[in-house]
């Protein structure tokens, strides 16, 4: 019985423990969420990197709000993608998006816009996942893509 | 035997006929605007490879609608050739190329061609079959799976597929074909006698049509 009594206490002793760690790692996520979405939205929000193959990506918008260092949730979002060798390849606009600045990805369950002048390509759609680096555009709903093109020879 | 030697020289009018529809796609004044409408996308755009499916569209006013549930369209850039020149004047808003398209499912198309006279009718062809592959580099359109093409004079069908030639302006099959004529062509052709009955003629073979 001595032993049960002793092993009792030990268990006690554990829960008591758990439970301070868990309230303590509780404490400290919330305060760190908190930390996080109370960030202060960037107006005008701007950003330029230069690609391995020489390339430039842009990405700006009207006004951006941090979700993490590399997320940012952007509103009136452009991205512009530049080749090398300077012309424009490709424009992404978006009324509201998260952006991941690191991987260059763009995603949003909204409208979106994208233009690309070298072929006069024009698309349009609902829901969007745009990654630049493999220049991958998914769309989920009400594709419409416009292709300025000669039919045949 | 003289009846059917009209019907083959009907045929053969009916072949020129389509032949002319075909061929409007071929002149040099075919820039325009492609739309292509669907539900679902997944465009690779640095390769020029376009996927869509879900109740696809393809409108090219004028000259072509197609609809199918599934279509991958490659495109290339029109200004390949001379890439150099144009990033050097800063200039390469050329429009794109149709190298390749490939309709799965439920494949409709609509050719247009312009009226011969102001004021006319415009004609129309049909196509349609299960799949249909059109490939730039050798002018070839593809269509299988049931395949069948109708235009205003006639409807062709083919047990395996019906080839288009757009560079040699040439039909093709592989299997056997049937075309079925409207009486009407073989009234305005003389290949139909004054008592010949109303049904419609009707001439199929094992043999490729060649023309």
């Amino acid at each position: 019985m001595a032993i049960l009594a002793g092993d009792w206490r030990r268990l006690k002793a554990v829960r008591s423990l758990t439970i301070a760690g868990l309230a303590f790692s509780l404490a400290t996520g919330v305060a760190y969420s908190a930390e996080r979405t109370n960030s202060a939205p960037v107006k005008r929000w701007g950003l330029s990197l230069r690609m391995p193959d020489g390339g430039l990506v842009r990405f700006d918008g009207a006004e951006a709000k941090p979700l993490s260092p590399a997320l940012w949730e952007v509103s009136d979002f452009r991205l512009e993608s530049f080749k090398a060798n300077g012309p424009k390849e490709i424009l992404v606009e978006s009324p509201r998006c998260t952006v991941d600045v690191t991987k260059k990805i763009a995603s949003s369950a909204g409208t979106f816009a994208v233009s690309q002048e070298q072929n006069g390509l024009k698309m349009t759609g609902l829901g969007f996942h745009y990654d630049d680096i493999e220049k991958r555009l998914i769309v989920s709903n009400n594709v419409v893509v416009v292709i300025r093109a000669k039919l045949v020879k | 035997m003289k009846s059917i030697s009209k019907i083959r020289l009907s045929l053969a009018w009916l072949v020129v006929g389509v032949v002319a529809v075909l061929g409007t796609v071929s002149a040099d004044d075919n820039d325009g605007e492609i739309t292509i409408a669907s539900e679902h996308a997944d465009e690779m755009i640095k390769d020029g490879v376009y996927h869509q499916w879900g109740n696809v569209v393809v409108d090219a006013p004028g000259f072509l609608h197609l609809t199918c549930d599934d279509l991958v369209a490659t495109m290339g850039t029109g200004a390949s050739t001379s890439t150099a020149a144009s990033t050097a004047t800063g200039s390469t808003n050329s429009p794109a190329q149709l190298n390749q398209l490939i309709a799965n499912g439920n494949v409709e198309i609509q050719l247009f061609r312009a009226p011969a006279k102001p004021g006319g009718l415009t004609n129309i062809t049909y196509a349609y079959g299960t799949n249909a592959t059109y490939v730039r580099t050798n002018g070839m359109v593809t269509l299988t799976g049931k395949p069948r093409i109708k235009t205003p004079e006639a409807t062709a069908t083919a047990d395996d597929a019906l080839y288009y030639d757009l560079t040699a302006g040439r039909f093709t099959n592989r299997g056997n074909y049937r075309v079925t004529l409207k009486v009407d062509m073989l009234k305005l052709s003389g290949a139909m006698r004054r008592n010949a009955t109303n049904s419609a003629a009707t001439k199929s073979t094992n043999d490729p049509a060649k023309h």
